[in-house]
């Protein structure tokens, strides 16, 4: 059966602005959509740019708007998705070429808030210790791809691009639930600050798309009631 | 111009994640924005108190007119959807209840229901000047 790829183009040395191209694409059974734009690039155009690197849905480099919704092309099948597929860049980050969009904004925001583990004292001679229960409780952040399909939907990225994001907010909240981890009270102020848990209108689009399942919504409520118990300790019982 | 960029991307923005959560933070802005402007002509009407009887009275006649009635109307539903979604928000942040995002999203709707109801068999004869039962006729 024939597909029509409806995929945004953009050039910036062409001059035509940006627009949508059509492709037709024979669809075979469980082919993805990111099997679909090879296609395109290998038999219709070449001159298709877009990223992708593992194909299983694990180094999060294909994050796009397809139909109606940000998700990863490799971890969407052709067949879910109808006779006419419309294809995105990421929102809220500016395009460099076709569906290639410029990371450097959404990675700066990561970087803010430190994603990677401070220890809390010299390091041990062999390794960390950690408790089951300990480990248990990262289990719902460590999943993040850094995809970007949630910093893409949320409309507050949009509105304001210092904003830190979800992806980023997520991070925080990860490394503040580990019990390794001694930077907690640095990452809630950057948290607390002017862009981040804050600015979050609980829109929801970040937990909605994360190919992932995971639920950036959530973290920024858990880190909105840790910032408040920090500061007014009277608060502790939301903190959970 | 800039408000109309502005209107456009946010625009866009809805059109590209036609999620509940999208619609209700867009109707929850819509409806902020209406109650400020009710807030006004609302602080205009009272604030003629300050003139005397007279000046009141004649300003009251003027929003007592159909018009105003079925504005009224709206105006019960866009206090109430401001009020049910900004405390859903407010509980769900509490309580971390983000993972049930959607049964608070259903009570809230339910509740808005009720509201729209009961407040569209009161306020409605009245806007279209029936009596029921004598209590809200206008004379």
């Amino acid at each position: 059966m024939a597909v029509t790829f409806r995929v945004f183009r953009y050039d910036p040395d062409n001059g035509k602005g940006p627009h949508f191209q059509d492709y037709q694409v024979q669809n075979e059974k469980g082919m993805t959509v990111l099997e679909g734009i090879f296609w395109i690039m290998e038999n219709a155009d070449p001159t298709l740019a877009f990223r992708c690197a593992c194909r299983a849905a694990i180094c999060g480099s294909d994050a796009m708007h397809i139909n109606g919704k940000y998700r990863l092309a490799c971890k969407t099948q052709i067949d879910k998705l109808g006779s006419t597929i419309t294809i995105r860049p990421l929102a809220h980050l500016p395009v460099q070429k076709d569906l290639v969009v410029d990371m450097q904004p959404f990675f700066d925001n990561y970087k803010a808030i430190k994603p990677y583990l401070v220890p809390k004292e010299e390091p041990p001679e062999k390794e960390y210790l950690q408790s089951p229960e300990e480990r248990r409780k990262l289990d719902h952040h460590i999943d993040c791809i850094l995809c970007g399909a949630c910093y893409g939907s949320c409309p507050v990225a949009y509105g304001d691009p210092k904003y830190l994001g979800p992806h980023a907010i997520l991070k925080a909240l990860r490394f503040v639930d580990d019990s390794r981890d001694g930077a907690t009270k640095e990452r809630l102020a950057v948290v607390a600050s002017e862009f981040g848990v804050f600015r979050c209108h609980t829109i929801f689009n970040c937990k909605e798309v994360c190919p992932k399942d995971l639920n950036p919504t959530g973290a920024i409520t858990r880190l909105k009631n840790k910032v408040l118990a920090e500061k007014f300790p009277i608060l502790k019982f939301l903190v959970r | 111009m800039n408000i109309l960029k502005l209107f456009k991307g946010t625009a866009e923005e809805v059109r590209l994640n036609p999620n509940i959560g999208t619609f209700s933070w867009f109707l929850h802005r819509i409806s902020g924005v209406l109650l400020l402007i009710y807030l006004f002509i609302h602080l205009w009407v009272l604030g003629s108190a300050q003139s005397g009887t007279a000046a009141f009275d004649a300003r009251l006649r003027m929003v007592q007119s159909p018009l105003f009635h079925f504005l009224e109307i709206g105006l019960v539903f866009v206090i109430f959807y401001h009020m049910i979604n900004g405390l859903s928000i407010t509980v769900m942040d509490f309580f971390n209840l983000s993972a049930r995002h959607k049964t608070l999203v259903t009570v809230s709707v339910t509740i808005f229901a009720v509201v729209a109801i009961i407040a569209l068999s009161i306020m409605l004869p009245r806007a279209l000047h029936i009596p029921s039962g004598g209590t809200h006729a206008i004379s």
